[in-house]
């Protein structure tokens, strides 16, 4: 891949955007973001320049939109300090104003613009531009040929100057008949689509390289977060997906009967989905794995994710099925994290969980539970979520275990679960039975790959010493 | 026209893009309208926004040409000029 790129690229200082661009931005060229109002077009070309500075190189920002004081303070916001880099001479910022009560007597273009930043860019020895919000500018002409004209005026002599040089431009959704605008995708080298979707009031947030003249890119559309570290692009990529490594050695599920329904237990690093009925015993499965793999004897860490209680509820409701996590949570190797569904967008909750990730290094992961993803927007919104969660545990080799609800009239297809079963290398299926005189609970291994499981319906209980299941079991363990 | 009593009563800047085609129309026009109507009641100062761009930058003169009428009334004026009429109007003669 690296070996047949040929033109030179520039880093945009996020370390995804980097890989989508198999590099970064075109070098000596021109890269056009477009996208919406508040998809951050801004942030990403912010992010390049204040990146470029801080490596020693002088930057020139025009902005046509918001005044230079505020382009400091919003850089700010996501921690970087513009003008500590404009008292050394590396940043400039400079606000265009735009004056539409001009009088007009004939023709006229953009060429003292290009006078400005010529003239500015070599007092700062600067050969990085940003052209913010040029939409504005081109507001003056008022036909189609002429803005088109301004463009490919610009494009040609940014191109001449060898400036490297991002311009950002708004799109309007539904699209309006041309702009004057759609030429630019054809002139620049690069194009960049932010797209910002608002779906059952949830905002996810897509990045798409539309075009790279003279390199490769991944061609599908990123989700991507601005957080108070600035634009987070989350990388799912094709590539990635494919190098997960296989399941890993048997891990105790801190159950006997089902280490033997198991034919050992879990995979470490596997997909697990436990699902079933309200109260059939989910989460005694879940906190049973998590407080046995966090003994003193395994020493392992867990992090629970729960959607629905507080920790305290979690520890408090396991206490009369006999199961104690206080150790395991007071010795830091069990850690909630507690988030509701509702309080954020999928996007936003994957990068905190991550980074949660990314910071603890648990070796398990519970998600209890993964039917109420759908809070977070949709069936797609959950799917997309899980999807990738599920996909980052497996190449970090973490455990994933997952209790589902399944909804009375279809108890066989849980929820979420029917959706992301082909990733799941674990399938159990919790059910109630009528007796007759009274109401039992099965437990059916539905799949379970590389090993030897039990293909049986297997009668457990909730005793006061956590999950027992019955002895006839562990016997039949095999096929 | 009368004679000047120490400043001249028009004062002016055109903005221009070296000799880029525009700005030479302007040029040409606006030196035509001092000579013919202005008489040496007036200053013009030529800008060249490529040996120039802090004057340009100061004033926000984004567009080539544009001629700044500072006296006797400020008024910004972008194009080749070509409408004569248009321009005595902003100065106040017509």
């Amino acid at each position: 891949m690296a070996g047949t790129e040929t033109i030179a690229k520039i880093s945009t200082g996020n370390e995804a955007l980097d890989s989508i661009l198999h590099g970064g931005f075109p070098e000596n060229r021109t890269t056009l973001i477009k996208g919406e109002a508040g998809t951050g077009k801004t942030l990403i070309g912010l992010q390049f320049l204040y990146h470029a500075a801080v490596n020693g190189d002088a930057v020139l920002f025009v902005s046509f939109e918001e005044s230079a004081a505020a382009v400091r303070q919003n850089a700010l916001t996501v921690g970087m300090d513009i003008t500590a880099l404009e008292q050394t001479g590396h940043f400039f910022v400079w606000q265009a104003g735009v004056d539409h009560a001009q009088v007009k007597n004939g023709s006229f273009n953009i060429d003292a613009l290009l006078g400005i930043i010529q003239g500015q860019a070599r007092q700062l020895q600067a050969r990085i531009i940003m052209i913010d919000a040029l939409d504005v500018l081109l507001r003056v002409f008022h036909n189609t040929e002429q803005k088109e004209d301004q463009l490919y005026r610009l494009d040609t002599w940014l191109k001449d100057q060898g400036f490297t040089c991002i311009l950002t431009t708004k799109v309007f959704f539904p699209p309006k008949q041309n702009t004057g605008f759609d030429i630019a995708d054809y002139l620049t080298d690069c194009v960049i689509f932010l797209d910002l979707r608002i779906r059952h009031q949830k905002a996810t947030r897509r990045i798409r390289v539309v075009k790279y003249r003279g390199s490769g890119f991944i061609p599908n559309e990123h989700p991507y977060v601005i957080t108070s570290q600035g634009i987070s692009v989350l990388p799912v990529t094709s590539i990635e997906l494919a190098a997960y490594p296989p399941p890993g050695p048997f891990v105790t599920t801190g159950i006997s009967g089902l280490d033997a329904a198991l034919g050992g237990g879990y995979r470490h690093g596997a997909a697990i989905v436990i699902s079933g009925d309200s109260g059939i015993g989910k989460t005694t499965f879940a906190a049973s794995f998590a407080a046995c793999s966090c003994s003193c004897d395994a020493g392992q860490k867990v992090l629970f994710v729960s959607f629905e209680e507080a920790s305290s509820a979690i520890i408090d409701s396991m206490v009369s099925p006999g199961i104690d996590l206080q150790p395991a949570a007071g010795s830091g190797r069990l850690q909630f994290h507690i988030a509701l569904p509702e309080t954020l967008g999928p996007e936003e909750h994957l990068f905190v969980l991550l980074q949660k990730i990314a910071l603890f290094k648990p070796d398990h992961l519970v998600i209890d539970s993964i039917s109420a993803c759908r809070r977070m927007g949709s069936d797609t919104a959950a799917f997309d979520f899980l999807i990738r969660l599920i996909y980052t545990c497996k190449l970090k080799h973490i455990t994933c275990l997952m209790t589902d609800q399944t909804l009375p009239e279809s108890p066989f297809a849980a929820t979420a679960t029917a959706a992301i079963s082909s990733i799941c290398d674990t399938m159990i299926s919790l059910n109630y039975i009528d007796t007759g005189d009274a109401i039992d609970r099965e437990m059916t291994v539905i799949k379970s790959r590389g090993t030897h499981h039990s293909r049986k319906h297997e009668n457990f209980h909730i005793s006061d010493n956590g999950i027992v299941f019955f002895s006839k079991i562990s016997a039949q363990g095999g096929r | 026209m009368g004679t000047p009593a120490g400043f001249p009563e028009y004062c002016m800047r055109l903005f221009v893009a070296g000799t880029e085609r525009n700005s030479v129309m302007a040029l040409n026009n606006i030196t035509n309208i001092c000579r013919t109507h202005l008489k040496d009641n007036h200053t013009l100062e030529i800008i060249d926004v490529f040996e120039n761009h802090a004057a340009a930058m100061e004033e926000n003169i984004l567009l080539a040409p544009t001629l700044v009428i500072d006296t006797p009334c400020r008024e910004l004026i972008i194009g080749s000029l070509k409408n004569e009429r248009l321009i005595l109007t902003a100065l106040g003669i017509r």
